[in-house]
């Protein structure tokens, strides 16, 4: 057999990704900043760093700190803003002949839906993933993401906004991630992202101080890949839209094992710090993996889990 | 602005010190297109411990092919690494960042270094010897054994003044005390500085009172070195976020502090 696999899937409203790797926001900059060391037409999909309305500075450092086998951050969604992002970067970014997902977030319900309806025109945005992982100011604090109402009046509104495929991405900082995932399904997402980071904490016994500025972050990186995995897991048994796994991927393996247990696709993150070109040595163990196993389609493979 | 990531052979390594080393890369993409002031971030290890990779200073270039570190033994990243054997590779990212400038006509300056912050100065020493600038180098640390480079410097022909806090080379005090002298005598057009942290704040608050334009060498932690992960960001006076990967590590001291 000398045939190629087919890597190709489809990510909800005709999304069709020409392999199922793509970068996770904000571990991939806005895209550019990659090029010089891989072809960005490689990758099956770019999503970049959350954008928000206004552009907006982030926390004040310490930012970063690295744990064992990961990092927790607390950036604070630092970011240019949407027009700067459509002006500047977006431009040069839909050259690359791979569809561009553009993250988005808000403080208030009100915000998401504006910034979907400002993407919406934008012909080099092929998607809206929206980071419900953030702070509802006006109803005190609350993550969006972890209450399921509010979960779902947010990608309401984004959807009333937008006739481009609509990804929510999940916080994996509550009790019933499924419970959180049908909302968002029921309030008309096409498919859903996650994990995002876990709430994390690191402190110095020195100083008796926190390392973070912010007191507490997200962790990310290889640590959180068994969390990462049974979230997936869970979800895509039980709900009827595509699943994108994320958490810790950082080999093909990894990759693989995300689409065994029900992802449609996976995202890249933390492990684009630490090996630049790992979005296409993924993709290229996938197409690997899938020779030596005789695996004709890549889509024969998702889900293809035994329990019993 | 380019940059490459390669599997750089180890060439050699030479301890220079107790706790640390010279390390010989073969990179030729990154030695030919470095500038001072820029660095690498370096993989000590294929594994999952240590995750991230290491930034460290471009201390010289050689031939257009070797990039040479100055390396710090200070946790598991960097033992990891003075453990190395020759002829292993590991890879680099590089090269990185803003470097030092050099303005035109620039006819004399100071290089202040404290510890292990000689690192970068020293391929901005080649520089500025190769554009005919006469330099004063300072060099601090807590004794004898922490001046790095003492000689490299004098072979450029610059002259080198000396403190340590104990007093066992030079003057005893700290270096930003041989500074004050310098710039009193206005005899320095451009004030270049790396190492700690609070040294920087104080060689930029001296040479902004001397009206000396200064640049200095940031350190913070970083993640990614190429201005995609946000972690290394410094506050400006004016409230403005810098990335020290980006926008620095090398910025104007004017920037930093009032
Ligand atoms: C732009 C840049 C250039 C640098 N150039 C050089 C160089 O030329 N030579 C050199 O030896 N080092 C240099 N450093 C510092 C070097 O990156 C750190 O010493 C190294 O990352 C520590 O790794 P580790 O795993 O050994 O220590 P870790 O186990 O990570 O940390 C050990 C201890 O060192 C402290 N530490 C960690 N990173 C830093 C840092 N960036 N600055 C200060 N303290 C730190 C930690 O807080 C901890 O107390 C540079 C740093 C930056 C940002
Ligand atoms: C430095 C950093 C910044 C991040 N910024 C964003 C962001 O802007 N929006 C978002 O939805 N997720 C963000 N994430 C989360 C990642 O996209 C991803 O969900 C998480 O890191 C888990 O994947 P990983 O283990 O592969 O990194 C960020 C993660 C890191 C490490
Ligand atoms: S280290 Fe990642 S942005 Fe500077």
């Amino acid at each position: 057999m000398n045939r190629q696999p087919d890597l190709g899937v489809t990510i909800g409203r005709g999304l069709m990704l020409k392999n199922p790797v793509m970068s996770a926001s904000g571990t991939f900059g806005y895209g550019l900043e990659f090029s010089p060391l891989l072809d960005l037409s490689l990758l099956g999909a770019i999503v970049v760093k959350g954008l928000s309305l206004l552009p907006s500075s982030g926390n004040p450092p310490v930012r970063i700190v690295e744990t064992p086998c990961g990092m927790l951050n607390a950036i604070g969604l630092e970011n240019i803003g949407v027009e700067a992002f459509v002006a500047d970067k977006l431009p040069l970014l839909k050259t690359f002949n791979t569809p561009v997902i553009a993250n988005i977030y808000g403080k208030t319900r009100q915000e998401y839906a504006e910034i979907a309806s400002r993407l919406d025109s934008e012909d080099g945005v092929a998607a809206l993933e929206v980071n419900i992982s953030c702070p509802n100011v006006k109803a005190g604090g609350v993550v969006f993401g972890t209450d399921p109402s509010q979960a779902h009046a947010v990608v309401k509104g984004v959807r009333q906004n937008t006739g481009k495929p609509v990804i929510a991405k999940l916080s994996p900082n509550v009790t019933s991630i499924v419970e959180i995932a049908k909302a968002v399904e029921d309030a008309g997402a096409d498919a859903v992202s996650l994990i995002n980071t876990l709430t994390g904490m690191a402190v110095d016994i020195d100083r008796r101080r926190p390392v973070l500025h912010n007191i507490t972050g997200g962790l990310s990186g290889p640590a959180i890949k068994p969390v990462g995995l049974r979230m997936v897991w869970q979800t895509a048994g039980a709900v009827g839209i595509p699943v994108i796994g994320l958490g810790g991927i950082s080999s093909a393996r990894d990759a693989l094992e995300y689409l065994l247990v029900g992802a449609s696709a996976i995202q890249v993150g933390t492990a684009n710090f630490v090996n630049p070109t790992a979005c296409i040595d993924i993709v290229e163990g996938i197409r690997a993996f899938c020779t030596d196993n005789k695996i004709e389609k890549i889509s024969d493979f998702i889900g293809s889990l035994e329990t019993t | 602005m380019s940059y490459f990531q390669q599997p750089a052979k180890i060439i050699e390594k030479t301890f220079v010190g107790p706790d640390t080393f010279l390390l010989d890369l073969l990179c030729p993409d990154i030695a030919a297109s470095a500038r001072p002031g820029q660095f690498v971030m370096a993989r000590v290890d294929e594994g999952l411990s240590p995750l991230l990779r290491r930034p460290f200073s471009i201390h010289n270039t050689i031939d257009k092919s070797l990039v040479r570190l100055l390396v710090k033994i200070v946790g598991q990243g960097t033992r990891i690494l003075s453990g190395l054997p020759t002829g292993h590779s590991l890879s680099l990212l590089g090269p990185l960042g803003h470097g030092f400038e050099i303005p035109q006509n620039l006819k004399n300056a100071c290089l202040v270094a404290g510890g292990i912050g000689v690192a970068p100065l020293f391929f901005l020493g080649k520089a500025l010897a190769a554009k005919g600038v006469s330099c004063k180098v300072l060099v601090g640390g807590q004794r004898a054994a922490d001046l790095l480079c003492i000689r490299e410097f004098e072979e450029l022909g610059f002259e080198v003044l000396l403190a340590t806090q104990d007093g066992s080379a030079g003057d005893k005090g700290m270096v930003t005390d041989l500074l004050a002298d310098i710039l009193e005598a206005n005899s320095c057009q451009q004030v270049y500085a790396c190492g700690p942290q609070a040294m920087l704040k104080v060689v930029g608050v001296m040479a902004r009172n001397a009206k000396a334009p200064c640049q200095v060498s940031l350190e913070t932690v970083m993640a990614c070195g190429m201005g995609v992960c946000l972690g290394c960001a410094v506050k400006s006076v004016s409230g403005k976020i810098l990335h020290a990967c980006k926008d620095g590590p090398v910025v104007d001291a004017d920037l930093l502090w009032d």
